[in-house]
């Protein structure tokens, strides 16, 4: 017997990721939409971090969601959850925009203050466990020694090239990526039992 | 122990996004013939993927959302309308089109808070059975293009037009209803023209303030506008357009 629940819509809030992305390779709107409100907060504020204001980091997010929309079909559960994919293609997009010279000073937008800090108004435990897992990367980060933290936030938040980075530090560009490999493989080491939420 | 690839580094800078187009490139070939480099992407990612989760968090505005979902539902709506095409199983590259528009490119519009997204797409609403052997895929040629709705009007108002195969359909959201004895009118201002052309697209919008009309012919069109009219529409424009989109 059918119960009553199945006159309902079906909720597309109770399905994990990976089962919205195959709705939204099949245009189902209301799918994306829920994929949208479960990541845009962290894109934009990935976005917002590198572009340093507020409409660049819109017209990325825009952009990066439209393409997500637009070729869900991309998407290989394979590789990575789907958070780690819209991020991706968000950072992607964030660095067209920075390369494209759209923001003309570039060396605040890394260090420029939030002052807008999101207070989540619903503590689930998701919300509980991936404050935690920010914590725990940036104090892998904060941790590591100043050179090897400070190219490695150079190119990931700021967009910056290998040889951009070693003109503005004023060191040979192997010396650059030596401590982006350093630093990366430090990182590892720490939050390798760490997974990823989804 | 076997040596350390000379490219071992070259993979943090790539990782990180710090390699420019052509050492990207030139990278990415290595590391497909090199299962050294392969094996450290793998292991050095999970770093990358984490970078983005350590930066303060800032709530995007709810406008970006809904001017996203305008265009995400406008270009849904036209999708499920090539359901009856799309059902049927046809090669996809038989069923590409030529596209008269122009190639894709960022729209500038004065004075607009929205952002504007000028775009030729092709869709493949495809399925693949399990066997992987019959791959159904239709393309859909869809442009869409994002109006903007001047506050003072509606200040939570979005418009979209999309065009399927040169057939424009203007689709809006978050618009009042008319006032008394009034209709909203679409113009179109052909390219070189002084002055926009009225047409009969005349529409009203539901209590929610959605609603949609046809478009006539955008070809040859420079902009789309939006007045309110008294009911029967005018020749020529008697308020200021709230809504304008260029194309």
């Amino acid at each position: 017997m059918p119960s009553r629940r199945d006159s309902h819509r079906p909720s597309y809030r109770d399905l994990a990721d990976e089962d919205l992305m195959q709705l939204v390779q099949r245009a189902e709107a209301a799918a994306f939409e829920v994929v949208y409100d479960r990541h845009a907060g962290a894109a934009f504020s990935l976005a917002y971090r590198m572009c340093g204001a507020r409409q660049l980091a819109e017209e990325v997010v825009q952009e990066a969601f439209l393409s997500i929309w637009r070729s869900g079909a991309r998407y290989d559960r394979r590789r990575g959850s789907v958070r780690t994919w819209v991020l991706g293609i968000t950072h992607h997009r964030a660095i067209d925009a920075l390369r494209r010279g759209v923001v003309q000073d570039r060396h605040r937008a890394s260090d420029e203050g939030l002052e807008e800090r999101f207070e989540a108004s619903e503590r689930t435990d998701v919300e509980v466990a991936r404050r935690e897992e920010a914590l725990e990367v940036r104090g892998a980060l904060d941790d590591l020694p100043d050179d090897q933290r400070r190219a490695i936030e150079l190119a990931y938040y700021g967009g910056f090239t290998q040889s951009e980075i070693a003109e503005m530090l004023g060191v040979p560009i192997g010396t650059v990526k030596g401590r982006m490999r350093l630093g990366m493989e430090k990182m590892r080491d720490r939050l390798a039992p760490a997974e990823v939420l989804p | 122990m076997s040596e350390r690839c000379r490219h071992a580094d070259t993979v943090a800078a790539y990782l990180l996004g710090a390699l420019a187009g052509a050492e990207r490139r030139e990278l990415e070939a290595h590391v497909a013939a090199c299962p050294q480099c392969r094996e450290d992407v793998a292991e050095l990612r999970v770093v990358a993927d984490a970078l983005p989760l350590a930066v303060p968090p800032v709530p995007p505005p709810p406008a970006l959302r809904e001017r996203l979902m305008a265009t995400v539902h406008a270009e849904a709506e036209v999708l499920s309308a090539a359901g009856a095409d799309a059902d049927r199983p046809v090669p996809a590259p038989a069923r590409r089109r030529r596209f008269a528009w122009a190639p894709v490119r960022p729209l500038a519009l004065a004075g607009a808070a929205a952002l504007l997204v000028g775009v030729a797409l092709g869709f493949g609403v495809g399925a693949a059975t399990n066997d992987g052997q019959t791959k159904t895929q239709t393309v859909v040629q869809v442009r869409t293009v994002q109006a903007s709705v001047t506050p003072a009007t509606a200040p939570r108002g979005t418009a979209v037009i999309v065009v399927r195969d040169g057939v424009a359909t203007l689709r809006v959201r978050g618009l009042p209803v008319p006032p008394p004895g009034k209709v909203y009118e679409v113009w179109l201002l052909r390219r070189g023209a002084a002055a926009p052309s009225p047409t009969d697209a005349l529409f009203s919008v539901s209590t929610q303030g959605s609603g949609r009309v046809a478009l006539p012919s955008v070809r040859g069109i420079e902009q789309v506008m939006v007045t309110a009219e008294p009911v029967g529409g005018s020749e020529a424009p008697t308020s200021q357009p709230f809504i304008n989109a260029t194309l």
